[in-house]
């Protein structure tokens, strides 16, 4: 009787390991080495590597600590409640500016980051990164003042993209607003490209900065009506497809009132969900978490839960846990501005601390996830990307944040 | 109202007639020996149940099995009959009526089926744990020969779990693969990750 294995066998066991034994078992043989590092094979292992329940126990941190310009991930087990088991993630790269790397958002476990106008794209299970070719329109080319970006990815292409939404800055005061420019960055491609898509009018951004959620081929940005006498107006959810690069318009339904801010989009249990405060006055503000159970269907806007801050005790809402608590950033007493990673617990209304301390509103929480992402692409060291620069440098002298204008220079 | 009339016997060895005695299929295996198995067992097998799917062949000649030894078709046998007896711990779904099968499914039915798990995970633990590798192997040739999807799955997983941690030349021997980097090139993967070369587990 042979001792072979057949192939389909063997594949079946190979889609079940982890990546860190997938890469090492690229050494076995020739043919190991290019099915593992396979499209296919990359592609296949992420569907079970999402479908596998014990995938989806991890949790990937980042937070940053504001006078020390570093960004910490951090590896947490959302399976139990005490969260004792916190893993640190090395991050690849240093900067030597004030600004630390901006997070442009997150897609099935990979992180699109952004420095001035350097974008990289990074994969912390299997510690890689890739920096990304310089985008097509620049600053100091088509005169922008702001832009928003997003990163996604899409399963119909296989493929993962950047979006830049670039707005150009007005001459005068009198002239009109001009339109955005946008361009997208395919993984697939290795190229950014401008799009002739075009960015609805009337409608802007509410939330520069909190990443946009990528969802069934789309990123989701918050967005509001601007001001029209006689039109519409309120919040809304401005998703990009990413395949056929077209901007759609998600109303949200009247059961969410105009006095809402900080939005943020955002997925819960699979579905498109938005996080934001409500209340017009300081006593009554509360966090509300609203999920579109059925994607694209306006009657399906479900209120899933409130949270409320606890008299200040809370200060940012940032998802849903398994066991049903909401992960929220608790405020710590004390001198500086800090926040604490916490669990809440709705019925008992019991804030639990996670002992992970950091820059309020500078939280991000994801599920982590195996992927062998970015695993074809060429290998880059820290010591081939760090250019030396003689540009001057400037120092924020108030020592807050850098983030007060996300304006490129 | 007849006494002492005779059933006729069911000439479709499918159908399992009500009241009557388990039927049984019997299985030759490629060394000769000879298994008489429960037929619910041996439709777990899917090249089983094709054949006898395929034509009414009667269920008293054994069927031949040139691929599968007698001592791998006895662990399989244990498996399925194991994993039937787990199975039938969980009542059936009801599917007329969805709302009232929701009503009356509650709390019975998820005790039952978490108890299930807890026996399967059990017995799954308990089962390869002295097999060694050729021993798994074997057993996985035989269950895909004879189409046992859930065996198959479980057998992969375990394969998964013996060698994740092993070392290239462990996962060589395992799958009988000659290695064919030379020092240089493999020497060159394990710089760049050398990460994933750290841990280990000792050969």
């Amino acid at each position: 009787m042979s001792d072979y294995l057949p192939e389909e066998v063997v594949l079946e066991i190979l889609h079940r390991l982890p990546v860190k034994s997938l890469i090492r078992f690229r050494c076995v043989s020739k043919s190991w080495n290019s099915l593992i590092t396979s499209s296919v094979f990359i592609k296949s292992h992420l569907t079970r590597s999402l479908s596998l329940p014990s995938n989806s126990n991890k949790l990937i941190v980042r937070h940053y600590i504001d006078n020390s310009s570093v960004d910490y991930y951090k590896l947490i087990d959302d399976n139990n409640d005490s969260f004792d088991q916190i893993q640190n993630i090395e991050f690849p790269l240093t900067t030597r500016r004030i600004q630390h790397f901006m997070l442009i958002g997150s897609a099935n476990g990979l992180f699109s980051l952004r420095e001035k106008e350097r974008y990289i794209l990074w994969n912390p299970s299997i510690r890689k990164f890739t920096t990304l070719p310089k985008p097509c329109i620049t600053v100091k080319a088509h005169c922008i003042w702001r832009c928003r970006q997003a990163f996604g990815f899409d399963s119909r292409t296989n493929d993962y993209k950047v979006v830049r939404i670039a707005f150009p800055s007005r001459t005068n005061v009198f002239e009109q607003a001009k339109p955005p420019l946008i361009e997208v960055y395919s993984l697939n491609e290795g190229c950014w490209r401008i799009t002739s898509a075009s960015f609805p009018p009337g409608i802007a951004f509410t939330n520069w900065r909190h990443p946009a959620t990528s969802l069934n081929g789309a990123v989701h940005f918050a967005a509001a009506y601007e001001y029209e006498p006689g039109g519409p107006c309120g919040p809304l959810v401005l998703s990009f497809d990413l395949r056929d690069e077209v901007f759609h318009v998600i109303p949200l339904p009247n059961g969410i009132s105009r006095w809402i801010n900080s939005v943020h989009t955002s997925v819960i249990g699979g579905s498109l969900s938005l996080l934001f405060c409500c209340g017009r006055h300081a006593d009554d503000t509360c966090f509300a978490i609203w999920v579109m159970k059925e994607y694209g269907v306006f009657y399906s806007w479900t209120k899933q839960s409130t949270v409320d801050l606890n008299g200040g005790e809370i200060n940012w809402v940032l998802g849903l846990q398994k066991n049903g608590n909401i992960l929220v950033e608790a405020n710590v007493e004390g001198p500086s501005l800090c926040s604490e990673l916490s669990s809440y617990d709705p019925k008992s209304k019991q804030v639990k601390n996670l002992g992970i301390c950091g820059t309020p509103f500078y939280f991000h929480v994801d599920n982590y996830i195996e992927n062998l992402g970015l695993l074809d692409k060429p290998n880059e060291t820290v010591s081939e990307r760090r250019v030396i620069r003689k540009r001057k440098c400037r120092i924020k002298k108030n020592g807050t944040s850098a983030y007060v204008r996300p304006s490129e220079r | 109202m007849a006494n002492g009339e005779n059933q006729n016997p069911n000439p479709n060895p499918i159908e399992a007639t009500p009241g009557a005695a388990a039927r049984t299929i019997t299985l030759k295996t490629a060394d000769g020996e000879i298994f008489e198995v429960e037929e619910a067992v041996a439709m777990e097998f899917g090249t089983v149940k094709s054949f006898f799917e395929d034509d009414a062949v009667s269920a008293t000649k054994p069927m031949p099995l040139p691929n599968v030894s007698g001592s791998a078709l006895s662990r399989v046998i244990t498996y399925c009959r194991r994993s039937l007896e787990i199975r039938s711990m969980i009542p059936p779904a009801t599917s007329e009526d969805a709302t009232a099968a929701e009503a009356v499914q509650g709390e019975g039915d998820l005790e039952a089926e978490k108890a299930a798990k807890q026996e399967r995970k059990e017995f799954e633990a308990e089962f390869l744990k002295d097999e060694s590798n050729e021993d798994v192997k074997e057993l996985i040739l035989a269950a895909n020969y004879l189409n046992i999807k859930e065996l198959l799955d479980f057998l992969c997983r375990s394969v998964a779990l013996r060698i994740q941690n092993k070392s290239v030349e462990y996962a060589r021997k395992f799958f009988g693969i000659e290695g064919d980097y030379t020092p240089e090139e493999e020497a060159q993967i394990r710089q760049e990750y050398a990460w994933a070369f750290e841990g280990v587990d000792e050969d």
